[in-house]
């Protein structure tokens, strides 16, 4: 189930994956934009290199065709006798170069000396060995070139813009034409006509133009399309113009062709991101799942202990909850567990001489076991304080329960009235755990009368009250499943008669079982389920009942009072025992139960190292007197197997102490000494003396 | 408990209140820690017992009166603690009147 938060998150996190996917693809746009014109310039550069090479290469040829046409010119006219005549010679040549369409003619002989030339005050004029500037670099083709062309350059005799193209003669000495820009271009321009056909740029659409100075194009991307006037291309292409050989030469480059390369990338990177912040916003996610997971369970341990203060607010917990009833001795504890179950007990003195205690486990857990227990605790305080008979009273709480019970929870119950002046108990079983009665003359022993139905199950049910009677001294023992199901680590659970049997052994050991405020016994138990289950968390919860019932003092003497209490082994425990003896006993020999007192527990705080003792007070009735039994887990020590001191040495021969147990001895009636479970017993009787 | 203690030169009489056991023993000590006493008198009119801490102490004080030739006697002692005085043959020895 997804919570508020969660869904708030989740949009949250789809709003920032789409801001950041936006984000980086504006940014992506932006460089391939930038990219692509970069690209596109390259091309163009490319190109115009390539082309430039060509029409470099064209011209070239078409020079190379004149100055040859001209080689052979020239052996022809060398048989004439004018040939030798600067005059005549120059005049030939000249009409021939305009035949030729150049504006330069030189016949260059094997020394490198301009004979013949169509300008006659330059014959003679120039020996290429020794030139300087343009004409230099055609000495070569006196030793080692056939052929040379220059692109337009300053000549070397008038500094005229000229190119020059040679080549050589086989017997020694070359030919040389020469044009200005215009005679060049003229010559080349059908030479160019068609180069550019079929040469495509980036993709089919681009294309390369050549045009003449008035903007007739003389090459065209497409076969016959020349002689058409230039036209710029508009804002549909890229376009680009450059002077080659002096012609104008145009790349044309449509942008659809490079829009749709840059959308192809733009596409691919943006399925590259999305992916990349799809994955990334998985990852953010899932931490961010188990954030909100940490934050429900934390919200949950908070209700948990909601449940749980609940639960604790509505027993119980101060001991002794009646301090000025002896006939009875009463304790209760509960451990919840994590998952709060619904578990309670309740203890309270009715006016009729009647103590009612019971103890309770609803189904479910959490809060709505928790509420449904405050409702069924004050339903069956209700039903039994009417004073209806115990059944009676029962099946009322029940048909209360069952109706309005929509979670259709229930609770079983055992719920037992004592009678102070008879000791006799009636109960009615809801359902619940058979309790253990601890009887003081047998052993521990379960009492499985016949259950009536769990309470809030269903109404208009009969229950049946049942009779026990307690001697003075015996004990009932109530619990919950949380003490019989804890289960051990391989799952076997602690069980109905592994806890009749520890309470058997714990009390044949000389543990305590009641005290006024306070149960070793009940405390003893809940340690021995918790080591049972390993030290794991508790299962369920784990609630114990203990009843004493002390007899009837005030009428017939019946049996006997015992207090005891458990104290911590400092000075300060001894102190408390003292004061606890204050509290139950106002007889002319408390003084001497007071040194006794003194000396048994300081020896035991100063010697024996244990961490407590328990002091338990029987009021002895046959003979009256008072029984004091000290337990403490401390090094097994016998204090009667000492010797006493001699107490007839004068004072400063006699060792300071030692004479506590001598008097302890001297005083009581009665002392032994036992060694039980790991724990020292002692006990003294007190017989009055009438 | 309580202590009440007078002094009339190196004599000091002592009464005591209440009960002198562990708990107590040490305030005792403590209230007989005074230089140049040679004479004590415990009143135990007060004292509802006494146990062997109670008995260390005046042992102890006894063995510094003798120390220093000094006395030492007990009174108004009731029967408790003249009980717990016979059990440990202390009553002669505690100058019990």
């Amino acid at each position: 189930m997804k919570s508020m938060a969660q869904r708030k998150l989740a949009r949250r996190l789809v709003g920032a994956v789409s801001i950041a996917f936006l984000a980086s693809m504006a940014l992506t746009w932006m460089l391939h934009e930038k990219m692509t014109s970069r690209e596109i310039q390259n091309i163009i550069n490319n190109v115009f290199n390539d082309v430039a090479v060509d029409i470099r290469e064209r011209v070239d040829a078409r020079m190379f065709r004149q100055a040859m046409v001209l080689r052979d010119k020239v052996y022809e006219m060398r048989e004439n006798d004018w040939w030798n005549d600067p005059d005549e010679s120059s005049r030939r040549l000249r009409i021939l170069a305009d035949e030729l369409g150049v504006d330069e003619i030189c016949v260059v002989n094997a020394d490198g000396l301009l004979t013949h030339s169509a300008r006659r005050e330059e014959v003679g004029a120039l020996d290429f060995t020794t030139a300087e500037g343009q004409a230099r670099e055609f000495a070569s083709l006196l030793t080692d070139r056939y052929e040379l062309a220059q692109p337009l350059l300053p000549n070397t005799l008038r500094g005229e813009m000229i190119k020059y193209v040679g080549v050589w003669m086989p017997e020694g000495g070359f030919v040389q034409v020469g044009g200005r820009e215009k005679s060049v271009r003229n010559l080349a321009r059908s030479a160019l006509t068609g180069l550019t056909h079929g040469w495509h740029v980036s993709g089919d659409d681009g294309g390369i133009f050549i045009a003449t100075d008035n903007g007739t194009i003389i090459s065209h991307p497409v076969a016959g399309r020349e002689g058409g006037q230039w036209k710029d291309p508009g804002e549909d292409s890229y376009c680009e113009k450059r002077i080659i050989e002096g012609f104008p030469v145009y790349v044309v480059i449509p942008k659809r062709t490079a829009v749709v390369e840059r959308r192809l990338l733009v596409a691919t990177s943006a399925f590259l991101n999305g992916m990349a912040l799809v994955l990334a916003s998985i990852l953010v996610g899932i931490v961010i799942a188990s954030y909100v997971k940490d934050q429900l369970a934390l919200q949950r341990s908070k209700e948990m202990s909601m449940a749980k203060s609940i639960q604790e607010s509505a027993i119980p917990r101060v001991f002794p909850l009646f301090p000025e009833e002896l006939r009875m001795d009463v304790f209760a504890t509960m451990h919840t567990a994590r998952d709060v179950g619904g578990d309670f007990y309740d203890l309270y003195l009715t006016g009729s001489g009647h103590f009612i205690f019971m103890i309770a486990d609803v189904s479910g857990k959490g809060i709505p076991a928790a509420l449904f227990m405050m409702r069924a605790k004050a339903t069956i305080k209700g039903a039994v304080q009417t004073g209806l008979p115990l059944a009676e009273a029962v099946a009322e709480a029940n048909d209360a329960l069952s109706r309005d019970n929509d979670a259709n929870m229930f609770v079983t119950a055992w719920i037992g009235e004592l009678d102070l002046a008879a000791g006799v108990v009636t109960y009615v079983n809801a359902g619940h755990n058979p309790p253990v009665l601890v009887a003081r003359n047998s052993a521990p022993a379960f009492i499985r009368s016949r259950s009536g139905m769990m309470l809030g199950a269903m109404g208009g049910l009969p229950y049946t009250a049942h009779k026990l009677a307690l001697a003075p001294g015996d004990m009932l023992y109530l619990y919950t499943d949380g003490i019989t199901e804890q289960p051990d680590m391989r799952g076997e659970l602690f069980g109905e008669e592994r806890l009749r049997f520890s309470i058997e052994t714990m009390l044949a050991s000389g543990g305590v079982a009641l005290e006024r405020g306070d149960s070793p016994l009940l405390r003893a138990l809940f340690r021995a389920v918790s080591a049972h289950g390993g030290g794991a968390e508790l299962a369920d919860d784990c609630t114990q009942l203990l009843l004493r019932y002390n007899g009837d003092g005030g009428v017939g003497g019946a049996g006997c009072r015992r207090f005891a209490r458990s104290f911590l082994a400092v000075q300060k425990g001894v102190a408390d025992a003292s004061a606890f003896i204050d509290e139950i006993i106002e007889t002319a020999d408390s003084p001497k139960i007071h040194v006794i007192l003194d000396e048994i527990a300081s020896n035991i705080v100063k010697h024996s190292g244990a961490t407590g003792f328990d002091l338990a007070v029987e009021l002895l009735d046959s003979p009256a007197g008072v029984r004091l039994v000290f337990t403490d887990d401390g090094k097994p020590y016998d204090p009667l197997a000492h010797t006493d001191p001699d107490t007839t040495l004068p004072a400063e021969e006699r060792p300071i102490g030692g004479l506590g147990i001598m008097m302890v001895k001297k005083m009581a009636s009665s002392i032994s000494y036992r060694c039980a479970g790991g724990r020292n017993i002692l006990t003294i009787d007190l017989v009055n003396k009438k | 408990m309580q202590i009440e203690k007078r002094k009339d030169g190196g004599r000091l009489a002592i009464a005591v209140q209440g009960r002198l056991d562990t708990n107590t023993a040490p305030e005792l000590e403590e209230a007989l820690a005074d230089a140049g006493v040679t004479e004590v008198e415990f009143d135990f009119a007060g004292l509802e017992y006494i146990s062997s801490a109670g008995l260390r102490v005046l042992l102890t004080a006894k063995k510094a009166l003798m120390g220093s030739g000094g006395k030492m006697s007990v009174v108004n002692a009731n029967e408790t603690v003249r009980g717990v005085f016979e059990i440990t043959g202390c009553s002669e020895l505690f100058g019990l009147v």
